[in-house]
């Protein structure tokens, strides 16, 4: 632990921290464009550049000392830049020497030369980097004041030429624009496709002043492109989601987590006059880092169009708006002797554990079998153990049975930082380090730490040392012949996956000191492969990070939401429903006499079947708690942006047991909260960094298995989102996936376009072909609904008549 | 098509140069063919190249464009790349360039309609002592032009002959050492 | 003259190596090098030098970096780790593009094998059984016959398995650059060689640590390699004797511009201009106002007594306000416009610029080019030079590499010793030269 001096300020560091970092723990401030934390430090905008002394050693290896006994600090002959140098025992740094600060305005200055003054017209303005660097650092008085007509004007810049002009509208795909002539070349976005998703698709074109960023996969691949709209750090990567939809001052920003999937990544929610206009990625160290996917950043915008704002009855067939009040003697009037059993109490898959502790004590009152939530999987995921993401880092060798990159893409972030080697960071004061100089550009993965299977091929499989496709359906074969090779016994056959990969895998497996299994929806669809993945865990010792397709399922199932009776979200029984957040499938409703939706939005099934359709809040407009997918409690906080009279679960929960006659669990949010607390015990006063909640649990898994031959792929992005024209045009059509041979037998022609009807709805699907994957698959995305299944299917031409 | 299809010895023999798992770096001895036998390298042949390697095509135009010597728009079938650096300035390259755009009637990233010429004006060639220097595509360097030695050049090659036949008359007009004798 | 040091090519002592057979018909051929002791060195060095003995005696020679920046070789030997098990790299920096240097093209077009005897003694040294020589993309005869060589090395023995019985392999490769003087800057070289973007990497990590390929390399340019097989052959003592204290051995020294006869001259170091102009170079041919000394980066000094009785090597140029760089002369005639000179050099190092950096971008390639344009087309204003030596400061010692630097070296020559020129361009609102046409 180097001890060094910033200034006036004695600070101890740990060994390998940069100078930039040290500089920010002693509390001293250092301007820096290029370096961003989790990117490797490059040492090239050199707006860091301090004054480095430090002592050195003399032949007899003790210091060398000046006439004071004091080792003497021998200064760097030039200023070196914080970022990339390294803390070292005895340093001095000096940030505030005349010649510092004259280099940071030289250097600002050179930034501005060619920076378009388009500020009052820019998203990125009040929350540019540049702008507040040059407030801060580019007035260096002596430099940058000049005398006319006997009064001194400030000046910005010398530079009187012409600035460099370039493309201000190139459009990277339809979330992402690129305004060329604000780049400030600082190459944090070249650098995080490289680093982080592992995608190369943006580098820089020409060299020298020519220099631009540019790239040949355009429209950038949806799926982690984002981020660079947050760390550039001008505005030169702007949301296109939000453009010139305010200014940054004007937004409220809101500090919550995404219940898009159950990594529960932090985000930000800025809105405006009532409409969520942006999400940013929040940072949360030990979760999402500063990275979240394109789903659950731009997927924002159903949200906010076609609102439900006030109770839609049924009247003569028609859903007409009436007032809560007729609403409340409507439900009365039907609710008026209803049985407690007949009521079924669905809840979304993004419920609160609030939400869903009320659900599950008003189903236990009144003794329903009729209760779930949205994707319950047939294996209960709290059954599984959870580990912390960043354990993940500690692993020698991981093992994945999925899509992380569409199931959890946060963790299939966390997986890329586990191919690289790298552990995490230090903390300081100051958080994060910024320049990390563990990192570097191009870092070898270490494809041999890891082996992936997949009824497809995923973004994962060419990193993995092993990867394999097996053909939908055969996971549990998968599971149950590492398994066995495990256990030193003879296994099945697995098709289309060679024994000997399986043998590579258990080998490396066994030989790690620490492992990881990662597995997703498919094997939780799956008791039996699950049930092994849990005993693995226990028997040799793995971590393990389940990811369920339902975001709240942990906490919701350890709140007593896990029915293994069956009779949840998917199967018709009960007469009298409520179900909030989503719309059950057309079955479930088909066999109520009572249908009451809390909905965000009216979709084409509930205009069909509701009776009464009651405005819902979105999981951006709750209060209240989740645990993601390493049993993290996370709170979620409210955006303004609720319609007036938009319910939670908690509030149309109450209103319909008050229709019941009944007394509900909770009658609002802090209730449920306090009636919770005092039931769990949840960490809720916990910082959330050590805030988890890992109930011991053997609940009993659902039985059935599945039988159709369309297997339903995970994505990262949700039905919902389709809503928006911006996602439909970034996604195009569904692509149903076939096997040459497989496409062939079923007379389906590549490029073609067919209906794929399922349990779960009805897609127009263009039929691509892929040797990758077995003969027999059929895959089309599950945009979140059933993801992990294999369904009965019908295919029609949209001419007619069957494929 | 593709460029490389009936090359796969040739790159077989590049591939060898490097190490298997860091096939990227043949990405500048496959721009250099496609620029020496097609005159510029396109889109087309960028994507190709990546497949090939294994990366994207952004890394490879990352890289291609980096380069003076790739060329992103067609050039004719004799690219002419004039020196313009100090010592070849010194010794009129300037007045070079200019005889040779007023000659050939095309500037920079043009092509004359005939499909023969090309011009680019380039950084310091490194060959100082026999300014101005002219390169010919990629072959070896034209030393000490002049006015006449310019007109001989593109008489010869409006001709057909191959460039290590003509001759260029006079020469450096001084004498140049390159032997330590 | 026959006593101490070495400090003329007219001291009847110093013999010519580098360049002995550089002219010579045929002089490129395995059968030629063979005929002239060819191999020997490297015969010698695997049979009875271990490799530590090797990079011991090159430090002793006192060899210096020939590629401008003057770094010990043998120090920089001895940074390679030992036995580590790595495969390690030795690679020769043939991208010779450093305006004004042409001595390395000579060495690979006439005497390749010199080039690989070298190549196979530094690989040795620093325990490489690969080595790769990074040729400029331009040199075309160079790249021929050196490949040419390497066949033939190959096919006799002398490159591959098992060289002279000593159980040491090598191979050679050749990489061909493609016009970008950015990668004669070590680590951007390594990022072309790698087939990335040739941006300068972060140093430390250095080269000795992990470089190549991420492994341990070392770079040399070509003559400081083609120099270590004189000192094994020779011994370090030979090569001591000639030059100063710190700058020793022969150097390739360059004379482009109105000289009678320029061209490429071994010459003991510490050698004067004014024997390397007018002994060797057999006077100039117009007159002249200035001299470059060191390649296009060095800082231009006026051309008078001073001057010419100047020792060509590191200290004394140092002391004189410049620095002998690669040891390319350029003279610059009286009728040539300073202003128009360091106008065309930044414009060069403008155009060279990898883009990596806020300096050497925005301060090189964007403002000086514009800056310096603006007053050789006569319209600079009072103030202008300040304002640019107020740039200097602000980009010199600043940037990622050393290219930004070379940009700002000779603009700082230039105004030390030329700085009227700048004024009356001001003053007088054009360029006070008369362009004459160079060619009569």
């Amino acid at each position: 632990m180097p001890k060094l001096r910033i200034n006036d300020r004695e600070i101890e560091v740990p060994e390998g921290t940069s100078v930039l970092d040290a500089i920010f723990h002693a509390g001293y401030d250092v301007p820096y464009f290029c370096s961003e934390r989790h990117l490797s430090p490059i040492g090239a905008c050199r707006m860091c550049l301090v004054k480095v002394g430090a002592p050195r050693k003399g032949k007899d290896g003790d210091w060398i000392r000046d006439e004071a006994g004091n080792p003497q600090i021998f200064w760097f002959p030039k200023l070196m830049a914080a970022c990339t140098t390294r803390a070292t025992e005895g340093m001095v740094v000096d940030t505030l020497a005349d010649e510092v600060r004259k280099a940071q305005a030289g250097m600002v200055e050179f930034h501005l030369e060619n920076h378009p003054l388009d500020c009052p017209t820019c998203d990125k303005g009040g929350a540019c980097e540049l702008q507040d660097r040059s407030y801060e650092y580019g007035l260096f008085e002596k430099y940058y004041t000049q005398t006319q007509n006997g009064l001194k004007t400030v000046l910005y810049s010398r530079f009187e030429f012409t600035k460099r002009h370039a493309d201000k509208h190139h459009k990277l795909s339809e979330f992402v624009v690129l305004d060329r002539e604000r780049c400030i070349h600082c190459k944090r976005c070249v650098r995080y496709f490289e680093e982080i998703p592992g995608e190369e698709v943006l580098d820089f074109i020409e060299r020298g002043n020519h220099t631009f960023i540019g790239s040949e996969e355009i429209p950038l691949p949806a799926g982690f492109s984002g981020n660079i709209t947050d760390i550039c750090p001008v505005g030169a990567l702007l949301d296109l989601t939000a453009r010139f939809r305010a200014r940054n001052w004007e937004f409220e920003k809101t500090p919550t987590v995404d219940m898009n999937d159950a990594f529960g990544a932090a985000i930000w929610v800025d809105s405006r006059s009532g409409r969520i206009e942006r999400i940013r990625a929040r940072e949360h160290p030990e979760t999402n880092q500063i990275w979240i996917s394109d789903a659950a950043r731009f997927g924002h915008g159903w949200a906010s169009r076609d609102r439900l704002t006030e109770p839609l009855l049924r009247k003569d067939g028609e859903l007409v708006p009436v007032s809560l009040a007729e609403a409340e003697a409507f439900l009365a009037e039907r609710l008026s002797g209803a049985k407690g059993e007949e009521v079924g109490l669905l809840l979304a898959a993004d419920a609160t554990l609030e939400e869903g502790y009320a659900f599950a004590e008003a189903a236990r009152a009144l003794k329903t079998p009729h209760f779930g939530f949205e994707n319950a999987t047939r294996y209960p995921v709290a059954n599984l153990p959870a580990a912390r993401y960043e354990e993940l880092l500690e692993a020698e060798f991981a093992l994945v049975i999925g899509d992380p990159a569409e199931e959890m893409p946060n963790l299939y972030l966390r997986l890329q930082e586990f191919l690289k080697g790298v552990t995490p960071a230090p903390r300081y004061y100051h958080g994060t380090p910024i320049a990390d100089l563990r990192l570097e550009e191009h870092m070898p993965r270490r494809r041999e730490r890891l082996a992936v299977f997949a009824p497809y091929p995923t973004r994962l499989h060419r990193f993995a040392g092993v990867a394999g496709v097996y053909p939908p359906g055969s996971v549990g074969a998968l599971v149950g012949a590492l398994f066995a090779i495990l256990n030193g016994k003879r296994p099945e056959p697995v098709p289309g996956v060679p024994e000997a990969e399986l043998r590579r895998v258990a080998e490396r497996f066994l030989a790690a000191k620490t492992r990881a299994v990662v597995v997703g929806a498919e094997v939780l669809e799956a008791p039996a492969a699950a049930q092994a993945v849990a005993d693995l865990a226990r028997a040799k010792g793995a971590l393990v990070f389940a990811m369920p397709p339902a975001a709240g399922a942990r906490g919701l199932e350890a709140v007593g939401l896990w029915n293994p009776k069956g009779r949840g979200w998917e199967e018709p029984g009960a007469g009298l429903l409520l179900a909030f957040g989503a719309t059950p499938p057309e079955r479930v409703l088909a066999a109520a006499r009572l249908r009451v939706l809390a909905l965000s939005h009216l979709d084409p099934r509930a205009r069909a079947q509701a009776d009464l359709v009651l405005p819902a809040k979105t999981f951006y407009e709750k209060r209240g708690y989740t645990v993601n997918a390493e049993g993290r409690v996370l709170e979620l906080r409210p955006a303004p942006t609720a319609p007036l009279g938009a319910m939670d679960g908690i509030e149309a929960l109450a209103f319909w047991l008050r229709g019941m006659g009944r007394k509900p669990p909770a009658g609002h949010y802090r209730e449920a909260r306090e009636r919770l607390h005092e039931r769990h015990k949840l960490p809720l006063d916990l910082p959330e960094e050590v805030a988890f909640w890992r109930p011991k649990l053997r609940l009993a898994a659902r039985p059935g298995e599945d039988k159709g031959e369309l297997f339903l792929a995970p994505t990262m992005w949700r039905a919902r989102m389709l809503a928006d024209p911006r996602v439909r045009a970034a996604l195009g059509p569904p692509r149903l996936r076939a096997h040459p041979e497989t496409a062939r037998r079923l007379g389906l022609d590549p490029g073609a376009t067919v209906e794929v009807e399922t349990g779960y709805g009805r897609w127009e699907a263009r039929v691509e072909l892929d040797p990758a994957l077995a003969e027999g698959a059929l895959v089309l995305p599950a945009w979140g609904r059933g993801a992990g299944r294999r369904v009965a299917y019908r295919l029609r031409v949209p001419a007619g008549g069957e494929a | 098509m593709g460029f490389f299809d009936d090359k796969q010895d040739w790159l077989e023999i590049v591939f060898r140069n490097y190490p298997p798992e860091n096939r990227r770096a043949a990405v500048m001895p496959l721009l250099r063919k496609v620029q020496q036998e097609e005159g510029h390298v396109s889109p087309e042949r960028i994507r190709e190249i990546a497949e090939i390697l294994g990366t994207t095509a952004t890394e490879v135009r990352g890289v291609m464009s980096f380069y003076s010597y790739y060329q992103a728009v067609p050039t004719g079938k004799y690219h002419l790349q004039v020196c313009a650096t100090l010592s070849c300035k010194l010794a009129g390259a300037e007045e070079l360039w200019d005889t040779l755009r007023a000659e050939l009637g095309v500037g920079p990233g043009e092509v004359t309609p005939d499909g023969l010429f090309s011009i680019q004006k380039v950084e310091c060639l490194g060959s100082c002592h026999t300014a101005p220097v002219v390169q010919v595509n990629d072959e070896p360097y034209l030393e000490c032009m002049n006015r006449e030695r310019l007109r001989a050049l593109l008489e010869g090659l409006r001709a057909g002959k191959p460039l290590e036949e003509i001759e260029l008359p006079g020469d450096c007009g001084h004498e140049v050492r390159k032997e330590g004798a | 003259m026959s006593e101490g040091f070495i400090v003329s090519g007219h001291d009847p002592r110093f013999e010519r190596t580098l360049y002995a057979h550089v002219g010579r018909p045929d002089a490129h051929t395995l059968d030629y090098y063979l005929g002239h002791g060819g191999y020997e060195a490297a015969r010698k060095a695997l049979a009875s030098m271990t490799p530590d003995e090797v990079i011991e005696e090159v430090k002793r020679s006192g060899l210096r970096g020939r590629g401008g920046a003057g770094f010990p070789t043998g120090l920089k030997w001895s940074f390679m780790p030992k036995d580590d098990g790595q495969q390690h790299y030795i690679i020769m920096n043939a991208d010779e593009s450093e305006p004004g240097s042409f001595k390395d093209r000579y060495i690979l077009e006439d005497d390749p094998h010199q080039a690989i005897e070298g190549m196979i003694l530094a690989g040795y040294a620093i325990r490489a059984t690969k080595g790769y020589i990074y040729i400029r993309g331009e040199y075309r005869r160079a790249y021929d016959r050196l490949v040419a060589a390497i066949e033939e090395a190959y096919a006799r023995g002398y490159l591959g398995k098992n060289l002279f019985g000593s159980g040491f392999d090598f191979d050679l490769y050749v990489h061909r650059g493609a016009g970008a003087y950015i990668c004669g800057e070590e680590t951007a070289l390594m990022n072309s060689l790698e087939g990335l973007r040739a941006n300068p990497r972060l140093k430390p990590p250095f080269p000795a640590q992990k470089g190549l390929f991420g492994k341990p390399t070392t770079i040399n340019n070509v003559e400081t390699i083609a120099s270590v097989v004189h000192i094994v052959a020779r011994g370090s003592d030979w090569f001591a004797q000639m030059g100063y204290d710190k700058s020793k051995g022969m150097k390739l020294y360059q004379v482009s511009g109105p000289a009678v006869r320029p061209g490429v001259y071994e010459l003991p170091m510490g050698t004067t201009f004014r024997e390397l102009i007018y002994d060797w170079a057999g006077g100039v041919r117009e007159p002249i106002k200035a001299l470059i000394p060191g390649g296009s980066s060095t800082p231009m000094l006026p051309f008078n007594d001073d001057t010419l009785d100047t020792p060509m090597d590191y200290e004394h140029l140092a002391e004189k306000g410049s620095m002998l760089g690669t040891g390319g002369v350029i003279l610059i005639p009286e009728r040539a416009c300073v202003v128009d000179v360091i106008w065309n050099l930044v414009r060069f190092y403008g155009h060279e610029s990898c883009g990596k950096c806020t300096p050497c971008r925005e301060g090189v390639a964007g403002w000086l080019v514009k800056l310096l344009g603006q007053i050789e087309r006569g319209r600079g204003k009072p103030g202008d030079l300040e304002l640019i030596e107020d740039l200097l400061d602000n980009i010199e010692g600043k940037s990622f590499c050393p290219l930004a630097d070379a940009a700002v070296w000779p603009v700082r020559g230039a105004l030390r010793h030329f700085r009227h020129e700048f004024e009356r361009h001001i003053e007088e609102g054009r360029c006070p030269l008369e362009k004459k046409g160079f060619w009569g």
